[in-house]
């Protein structure tokens, strides 16, 4: 997995949910919320600023590969993950991984059922975007 | 005292080398350990399967006795679950039943390689002697990946060995390993940020003398988010304030120093996996990410889920049905050989009646129980399990429970005594106990013969079509979980009240299910049934057969002499409890033997129905048997509505001592065993008089 820059990431104003991601993102995170106990899992898991993860799917979880495992992740874990984007990095350098993207899923070119339940989920979710 | 040279030298090695066994959930642990020891500790393709810790012997190249302790696996040395808390207290040397460890083997799932390396730094800053089994290396090959062994091994200090347990590779090389001199482990990652390094000594000033060698556990001390627990593991509460302290004076300058610092061990971790790891540049979507789409989608997943249950319950019906008549043949024809070879009396009636109308009326499901298990067992271990857990969060979720609590739910469908166990891999307490209470519900294999009893009564003794019966059971089944998930929401509002914990769970790769492994449980659990059924089923069947012998009645007619006997003087003392249910004394005799165990319901009723059949035993014969049973007015005593009623009864109910006493063991208190006792067995007569009131009031 190739690493960041070492500065700190104190403004990301391109943060958001790992659930909003699209299906074969690579993503970097920026932070865990939650309370200390579960972010302190949660990092030991590799969910760590900066560390590198893969979207795989969502459906009835999110599976994303971090630190080399698959993980599975609930939707409320899901929102409190942001990440943002890592396209501007070179794939495929220091060990980091091509991941064919599976449109299915992504928001909006999905199956018409998962469009309904992506705009329907949105929706409960108090997102306008 | 002192010892001769050689008598020193037989001394140590009669005294057993102490080996733990640790690793990530799922990483292959206890597969390493039955292929070490021969044992047959119950292995699955999901995490959490170990809740205890296992221990087992084997002797290394020098024929020395080697103690190995399989652990619940876990991800970190800082516990978030009871079961992480026991792998945890081994290794700090905590728990007073367990030697200290001389050694430590660290199995790692090769395919994960950076998940799995950060316990073992944690393990080599410990300090105690490690090996690292690389285990899975067939499948890191497989995906293409190349591994350089010798530089892991150079850059962490201790010997790495790869493996493939499931083959028993590897195993040679670990015992040369453990028959050779270790060296300690070393501290891997001695970097933290500057701050935490001031903190970090000046709490390791204050540790004791005599306890120094803990000093090396300050900086998960300090890392923890409440030390308070791991404070009294390692008996150093007196450093509680000044811990505190130091974790106020670092939140205060560096709000995330606890992230800081474990982020600067992972990217330790990822530089070394990069530099011996060289991965397969491009990875497509694998068939687990292509089944995991389908599985997992919010309406195919759940097509999916109950196509599976319906498949299950339709094998047990279709698939067991043939051994199950085999079987019944078998035990009929015992008895009626019997019957011509000893003369009529109480031995001739005790052989016959109480342990083959009692036992065999029980032993003739053995069939369909293990079709049961067979099926469960493909769950296990192909990995679908963990998916299940995700498929069920949000329903989980309404109730407030995590969804990992449905895997205990599901386990408890062969047994609620591993289920309740099992609830132990959940890290918040409350859903924990939530979990406990509720898992009895989950139908136990142990109702099956009951559901297939009084499914066969309730379709008039004749056989029914496998559909309709697997139909039935599924609904009873679903009706379980339903009760469990509406009493979890209750506990959850009432008891217990609390967010239910996020689900995080590592998705293990989906697998060709081992054969081998699902018969071996089989086996096991068809040795667990035979043997109850071959001592507590069978010695209940002898006294309650003595209860309807004696005291002896004059006369031959057999009704008289069983509402004479001890049995029938029981029954009819507890009749008027349970007459609303529409449930004769017979039933009632059949319920008090079933608080020991289910399956007694079957074999008491094979008792007490005995010599009314057509022919003496077996399940068809004995629901013909309960058909022709009458009320003194002439009514049958078992119509639809009654079998429905007492259906309905053994779903909900808890009946099970072992049960009660595993879930006193696991909650330390006995309020909890009863309580649960006692809201189960009172919502099942409450549902049970509502049902057959209904019905009656219906016409039915």
């Amino acid at each position: 997995m190739s690493l960041p820059a070492e500065e700190p990431m104190e403004v990301a104003p391109l943060a958001f949910p790992l659930s909003e991601a699209s299906v074969g993102a690579q993503l970097w995170i920026h932070s865990v919320t939650g309370n200390p106990r579960e972010c302190y899992r949660l990092h030991e898991m590799g969910f760590c600023q900066r560390a590198e993860l893969v979207k795989l799917s969502h459906g009835a979880m999110t599976v994303c590969l971090v630190c080399g495992a698959r993980v599975g992740l609930s939707a409320a874990v899901a929102r409190r993950i942001l990440v943002t984007s890592a396209s501007g990095e070179s794939p495929g350098s220091d060990g980091c991984v091509e991941v064919e993207p599976d449109h299915s899923h992504s928001p909006g070119e999905g199956t018409f059922f998962c469009r309904i339940l992506d705009r329907f989920r949105r929706r409960k979710d108090g997102w306008t975007g | 005292m002192k010892l001769a040279p050689g008598a020193r030298e037989c001394a140590r090695l009669a005294e057993p080398t102490n080996i733990a066994l640790v690793g990530n959930p799922n990483s292959g642990k206890s597969t390493l350990f039955n292929a070490l020891t021969g044992l047959r500790q119950k292995v699955a393709n999901y995490p959490g399967v170990t809740i205890e810790k296992k221990i087992g012997v084997f002797f290394d190249l020098h024929g020395r006795r080697c103690q190995l302790i399989d652990l619940p696996g876990t991800y970190s040395l800082l516990p978030s679950a009871p079961d992480e808390e026991i792998t945890c207290e081994v290794l700090f040397g905590a728990r007073p039943d367990t030697p200290v460890p001389d050694a430590v083997v660290c199995v790692v799932d090769a395919t994960h390689l950076e998940r799995g390396l950060y316990l073992v730094t944690q393990v080599l800053d410990l300090g105690l002697p490690a090996i690292v089994m690389l285990n899975m290396m067939d499948l890191l090959e497989e995906a293409g990946d190349r591994l350089d062994v010798a530089e892991l091994a150079a850059r962490l200090g201790c010997p790495v060995i790869p493996c493939q347990a499931s083959r028993r590779k590897g195993l040679v090389e670990l015992r040369t390993a453990l028959s050779q001199e270790l060296s300690p482990g070393r501290s891997f990652c001695r970097q933290c940020p500057a701050l935490v390094e001031e903190s970090l000594a000046r709490v390791a000033a204050d540790f004791p003398e005599e306890r120094a060698e803990r000093r090396r556990l300050c900086a998960l001390i300090l890392g923890a988010p409440d030390p308070q627990r791991l404070a009294e593991v390692l008996a150093v509460t007196h450093l509680l304030p000044s811990l505190r302290e130091e974790q106020e004076r670092l939140e205060a300058k560096m709000p995330d120093w606890r992230q800081q610092t474990i982020a600067m061990r992972q990217r330790e971790i990822r530089a070394l996996t990069a530099e011996v790891l060289r991965k397969s540049p491009v990875i497509g979507r694998s068939a687990t990410d292509r089944l995991d789409h389908w599985v997992t989608h919010p309406v195919g997943g759940w097509l999916i889920f109950l196509g599976i249950m319906g498949t299950m319950f339709l094998a047990v019906f279709e698939v067991g049905a043939g051994p199950k008549d085999a079987i019944n043949a078998l035990f009929a024809a015992s008895a009626a050989r019997l019957e011509k070879l000893l003369p009529a009396g109480d031995l001739r009636d005790l052989l016959t009646e109480g342990v083959i109308g009692g036992a065999g009326n029980v032993i003739v499901f053995l069939p369909q129980i293990l079709v049961l298990f067979f099926f469960l067992g493909l769950l296990e271990d192909s990995g679908y399990m963990a998916r299940a857990a995700f498929l069920m969060d949000k329903v989980m979720s309404r109730v407030g429970l995590q969804g990992k609590a449905f895997i205990p739910l599901l386990a408890s469908h062969a047994c609620a005594i591993p289920g309740i166990l099992s609830a132990r891999t959940l890290s918040d307490p409350r859903d924990r106990m939530v979990t406990i209470l509720v898992a009895p519900f989950a139908s136990c294999s142990a109702r099956l013969p009951v559901y297939v009893l009084m499914i066969a009564a309730f379709f008039g003794g004749r056989p029914g079509t496998g559909l309709g019966e697997a139909g039935i059971v599924m609904s009873l089944y679903l009706l379980g979980l339903a009760a469990a998930f509406g009493f979890a929401w209750l506990l959850k509002r009432s008891f217990f009240r609390g967010r239910p914990a996020p689900l995080v769970l590592e998705l293990p790769p989906y697998r060709r299910p081992s054969l081998r492994t699902i018969s071996a449980q089989m086996i096991s659990r068809a040795g667990a049934f035979l043997r109850r059924a071959g001592t507590t089923i069978v010695a209940i069947s002898v006294i309650l057969w003595w209860l309807t012998a004696y005291p002896k009645v004059s006369g031959e007619d057999r009704s008289a002499q069983l509402a004479g006997s001890f049995a029938g003087q029981i029954g009819h003392w507890i009749e008027p409890v349970i007459r609303p249910l529409g449930f004769n004394w017979k039933i009632g005799i059949g319920l008090i033997s079933a608080q020991a165990a289910r399956e007694n319901f079957v074999s008491t009723l094979g008792v007490l129905y005995a010599g009314q059949s057509e022919r003496g035993t077996g399940p068809t014969s004995l629901s013909q048997a309960l058909l022709a049973d009458r009320w003194p007015d002439g009514r049958p005593v078992f119509t639809p509505l009654v079998c429905l009623t007492i259906l309905l009864f053994f779903v909900f109910s808890l009946q099970c001592v072992s049960t009660v006493v595993t879930v006193r063991r696991e909650t330390a208190s006995w309020r909890w065993a009863f309580f649960q006792f006692g809201y189960m067995t009172f919502f099942a007569y409450v549902i049970s008089l509502a049902v057959y009131q209904a019905g009656r009031a219906f016409g039915l």
